[in-house]
């Protein structure tokens, strides 16, 4: 009786988002009739590529897109509710049972992804104690209720299985192979393989959270929340594109004779269009970086109206001790150097990386309070600082 | 003869620095290049910063080191009588990896340690003074031992020895760092010339200078050498004060050049070899200018190379002397004149 | 014992061997007392292992004393700085010296090393040293050669005038004739013996080479396994036994009549000889390989003539006497008497 209910109560949802969002075409849906059960739409995403959701009657599916080229893969995740009967058809997908009650997450987005989501309690294994920023998450840490395993080669793998977590979230990266995890999948431990990477828009790494409000059915909540976020980012989109003067920037930190420069493919530039800047390498396609000779930036650098993103450094002064050539810069001269270190706090974590991937309006804001303050007066920089 | 010898590889010498500061990935006339070295002055502002805030900087550092490197190797391959010697078989460039690797894998990556002030150091400076004292740490390591041992061969093989558990040490830091740490690592042992200016640049110059002065100073020592121990004993050489005092050059030269350089290869083994053969010589009075110009002209060279001129991009420095190395040392050992001298 | 005026060398009690750790030391070979006078040759002779190569590097300065006292002309070694050594003593060991790329020229000019300047810059008296060294060891043919391109007996040459440019009282040579073929060796003990009477030079050989040794030697200085050394004339040490004793090993024993080690047991059929010169010089070795003994009163007696420039073997036996024309027909003849 409960089971009947819970699985029709796992099928109202969907259909109710179907009818309030547009709908988007998503890769490679489930046809009906070879699952047995009767697919009911699919989540609208708008801007990310590398995931789909698909809700069915009994259960949902989500598609997750990863590697580039010929390693190019689609991995599939049966989303389960508890107790429900695990549809047929599915042979190579995980089975992940939902709401996810114990989430090992392995990198400060999920983080993220999961407070957003506003189920942060559901993390029961970190990869890292150390680049948090969420309070929920400290707390938790110090109540000694979340498990600290590992990261990448250092990841333990008995510690995993004697959790026996309801899933293991991966950031993957281009190369990344399933074969890694074997392991763990094979005694029942789900691993899903992120690949946020793939966004070349913020908004588009931001809506991964509608990911996390499959694995923990807060698709309501998360939905609206974005749905302000998109609306917001947008506006700020078009102010910024429309603002008649576009000052020039460049961004990071050369090493050693290697300037990485993010290039067309990359958020961090799609950033710099939608705060209204000219940047140099904004249509070079390419990998999301690209390195260069300091010889090739550096001329653009001593034009240029504003410095950003230049790493782990806080004053003027720590800039130069690294290179005083770098006191050459025009922006160095004009004081128009801001970093995105501005909301650190005392273990080092940097919340741009962890908040600020699921606010992307609020990076952006701060961007075009940066570059045009005058269409931003009364915007205090959240991610950003001067550096003096 | 040998003036012509000279001449010649002097005459190479200021071509190849004019090419280095001539080529680039920013395409500047060559006509400029002259103006902007003679006078200072050109019609462009960003050439001239490209000039002599780039380029010239890091011909200079790639003249020092070549000198540095080739007569550490020098010495080494003199005091060892092995061919295959070089300046970091001793483990000295392995010791200021340590020490890099210490200060860059265990607290964040590269530029959050540009910040910490309780050492009251910042900026790279704080990589320097890693770099050197592990080298250091190792140097003092390797002389101890080398005090209490007869026999030169066991102090090679000791010195390999520990730079070989040094290496280890650091991939094992490796293994438990983050990705974004092991990447900047990584890049710092591909070895580079390009970031050393100013304040680094004389400080750089002034340690290499005092290493090859001890070094040109010792040249009777490594004659005596070449003759063995035993011989060099019976002939007024207090052998183990004379090993002190090359260890302790070569660390010097070897040591400073990986701290502000990185680790780079290859040109301490192959520039003797190729000393030796062009000048047919074996008397280190000769030797060591000899190894300073060809070991000068040859890093230009493989800088000219790693700038991939017109490119956008930057080759490391390490793997361009390997590639020009390796080979340079396969043709004297095992090529027709078989001009190797050992 | 030889007086003092002219040593330039001599030790007191002197016990030489290796420290084996805290408090232990094997010795080899003491207390010996020697002395080394000016101008002369001395070999020093001995079976393996007896501990040649550790008293040259003892006295040399290489390896420390485990007691005793070592005196340069003079003075105490132990008092004495390396490079003061090094104008007393110089050496030519066994130590490959093929490495380096050295020409000949630059491996003499080494010698000078106590004595040139700051840099090893030569200066005129030091290249007239090298030009004296090169004259008398006359190696001036191959002054421009690579060194390793020189055969032995080359190398060895080129290694004495090293020593001889290093211009001291006493030169020392450990084994110089390891490795070279008979002519070589002939030409470079008979090279030593006229260096010392020359130029008035101590040498000091180590070898092996007995022959050799006992025709150039002023003196011999003679170390047994037992670590004792018996030093004299190579005649006297000879008439005396210490030869034998030195050399007594199972039944090799020291034939002082012929300086040699005979290869034979003595034979059991006595032949007399008689004749003279190179002939039967060697028809007595003949017989004596053929397990004769050379005996004043044989029931057999041979007698070798030179006829009409042929040579002529009569043997005496049984009251007969028949003439053979070579020493073959000769042993094939008395094959029988050879049981």
């Amino acid at each position: 009786m409960m089971k009947k209910i819970n699985s029709s109560l796992a099928g109202i949802y969907p259909c109710f988002m179907i009818f309030l969002l547009l709908t988007v075409s998503c890769r490679e849906p489930a046809s009906p009739k070879k699952h047995g059960s009767a697919k009911t739409g699919s989540a609208e995403i708008k801007y990310a590529k590398g995931f789909s959701i698909d809700y069915y009657d009994t259960y949902k599916l989500v598609n997750i897109y990863s590697g580039t080229g010929s390693h190019a893969d689609t991995t599939q995740y049966v989303l389960l509710p508890r107790g429900g009967r695990a549809p047929e058809g599915y042979r190579k997908a995980q089975l992940i049972e939902i709401p996810v009650r114990g989430l090992v997450a392995t990198s400060s987005m999920h983080v993220a992804l999961a407070e957003f989501a506003e189920s942060a309690g559901a993390i029961t294994g970190l990869g890292s104690f150390q680049y948090i920023t969420s309070v929920t998450v400290r707390h938790q840490i110090a109540a000694g209720k979340i498990k600290e395993v590992g990261i990448d080669g250092t990841m333990s793998n008995e510690m995993l299985i004697a959790m026996k977590p309801d899933l293991v979230m991966v950031t993957g990266n281009p190369d990344a192979q399933f074969s890694k995890y074997a392991t763990l999948t094979e005694a029942g431990v789900p691993v899903m393989l992120n690949s946020e990477w793939l966004e070349t828009t913020p908004l588009g790494r931001a809506e991964w959270v509608k990911l996390m409000a499959a694995l923990m059915n807060k698709e309501d909540l998360v939905n609206k929340k974005f749905k302000t976020i998109e609306t917001d980012y947008n506006y700020l989109a078009e102010m910024g594109r429309k603002a008649k003067d576009k000052p020039s920037l460049v961004s990071g930190m050369p090493y050693k004779g290697t300037w990485y420069v993010p290039d067309g493919d990359s958020y961090m530039v799609q950033f710099f269009n939608d705060a209204g800047a000219s940047y140099k390498w904004a249509n070079v396609k390419g990998k999301g970086s690209l390195a260069l000779n300091f010889e090739t930036v550096a001329p653009e650098a001593l034009k240029a109206d504003f410095w950003l993103n230049l790493g782990d450094v806080s004053s003027k002064k720590e800039v130069e001790a690294i290179d005083n050539r770098y006191a050459d810069f025009k922006p160095f001269k004009n004081g128009h150097v801001y970093n995105n270190n501005k909301k650190m706090n005392d273990l080092g974590a940097n919340d741009f990386w962890e908040s600020g991937a699921v606010y992307p309006q609020l990076v952006l804001a701060d961007l075009i309070s940066i570059l045009h303050p005058d269409l931003l007066p009364n915007h205090q920089l959240v991610y950003y600082k001067q550096l003096n | 003869m040998s003036k012509l010898k000279v001449s010649l590889l002097v005459f190479l010498l200021l071509a190849a620095f004019l090419l280095d500061v001539a080529l680039g990935s920013v395409h500047i006339p060559v006509r400029e290049v002259l103006r902007v070295l003679f006078t200072s002055d050109s019609g462009n502002d960003t050439w001239i910063y490209i000039i002599e805030k780039i380029r010239l900087p890091k011909a200079l550092t790639a003249i020092i080191v070549g000198c540095g490197l080739s007569v550490s190797g020098l010495q080494m391959q003199t005091l060892f009588r092995n061919p295959l010697a070089g300046p970091s078989v001793l483990g000295i460039t392995a010791g200021a990896s340590l020490g890099v690797a210490l200060v860059m894998l265990s607290a964040g990556s590269i530029t959050s340690l540009y910040t910490i002030k309780a050492l009251g150091v910042s900026g790279s400076w704080l990589i320097i003074l890693a770099s050197s004292m592990g080298a250091g740490m190792i140097m003092v390591v390797i002389v101890s031992i080398s005090s209490s041992l007869k026999d030169n061969v066991i102090v090679l093989i000791v010195g390999v020895m520990i730079g070989n558990i040094t290496l280890s040490l650091i991939s094992i830091w490796q293994y438990f760092s983050a990705p974004e740490q092991i990447k900047d690592y990584l890049i710092w042992t591909f070895g580079s010339l390009g970031g050393v200016t100013g304040n680094q640049l004389f400080i750089l110059a002034l340690v290499v200078f005092a290493g090859l002065l001890i070094s040109f100073l010792s040249s009777k020592l490594l004659d005596a050498l070449l003759l063995g121990d035993n011989y060099a004993r019976s002939m007024g050489l207090t052998v183990k004060r004379a090993r002190l005092l090359i260890i302790g050059s070569t660390s010097i030269l070897a040591g400073g050049i990986t701290a502000f350089c990185g680790p780079i290869g290859f040109i301490g083994i192959a520039v003797p070899h190729l000393a030796r053969a062009l000048f047919n010589t074996s008397n280190h009075r000769i030797l060591i200018p000899a190894c300073c110009l060809i070991g000068t002209v040859l890093m230009l060279i493989c800088d000219i190379v790693s700038q991939l001129p017109g490119s956008q991009t930057v080759l490391p420095i390490n793997v361009i002397t390997a590639l020009v190395g390796s080979p340079v040392v396969i043709w004297i050992i095992a090529g027709p004149k078989k001009l190797r001298g050992f | 014992m030889m007086g003092r005026q002219n040593s330039v060398l001599w030790t007191k009690d002197l016990c030489i061997g290796y420290p084996l750790g805290k408090n232990r030391s094997k010795i080899i070979a003491g207390p010996l007392n020697v002395d080394l006078c000016a101008g002369q040759v001395i070999c020093l002779l001995g079976p393996n292992g007896c501990g040649k190569s550790t008293l040259i590097r003892t006295i040399a300065g290489l390896q420390d004393p485990l007691s005793g006292d070592v005196a340069l002309g003079g003075d105490d070694l132990k008092e004495l700085k390396p490079t003061q050594i090094a104008k007393k003593i110089s050496l030519v060991l066994t130590d490959s010296v093929r490495s380096g790329n050295l020409d000949v020229y630059s491996l003499i000019s080494l010698g000078r090393y106590p004595y040139s300047g700051w840099l090893g810059v030569l200066s005129q008296q030091d290249k007239e040293a090298i030009d004296y060294a090169i004259n008398m060891t006359h190696i001036s043919s191959f002054i421009n050669r690579k060194v390793d391109t020189l055969s032995d007996g080359e190398c060895q040459k080129v290694m004495l005038a090293r020593a001889l440019a290093q211009d001291t009282p006493l030169i020392i040579l450990d084994e110089p004739t390891a490795h070279l073929d008979l002519p070589s060796r002939v030409q470079l003990m008979r090279l030593l013996n006229q260096l010392s009477r020359k130029t008035g030079k101590t040498i000091l050989i180590s070898t092996h080479e007995l022959d050799l040794a006992l025709q150039v030697a002023d003196q011999i200085w003679l170390m047994s396994n037992d670590g004792h050394l018996a030093a004299g004339l190579p005649e006297e040490l000879v008439l005396n036994g210490s030869f034998q004793q030195a050399f007594d090993k199972d039944g090799i024993e020291f034939d002082i009549s012929t300086g040699t080690f005979p290869l034979h047991p003595l034979g059991n059929k006595p032949i007399t000889v008689a004749g003279s010169g190179a002939v039967t010089f060697w028809t007595k070795k003949a017989l004596v390989r053929s397990g004769f003994r050379i005996s004043a009163d044989a029931a057999v007696s041979l007698t070798i003539s030179n006829e009409n420039g042929r040579n002529h073997w009569t043997l005496r036996r049984g009251g007969k006497d028949i003439v053979y024309y070579s020493i073959n027909e000769l042993l094939n003849a008395i094959q029988d008497m050879i049981t």
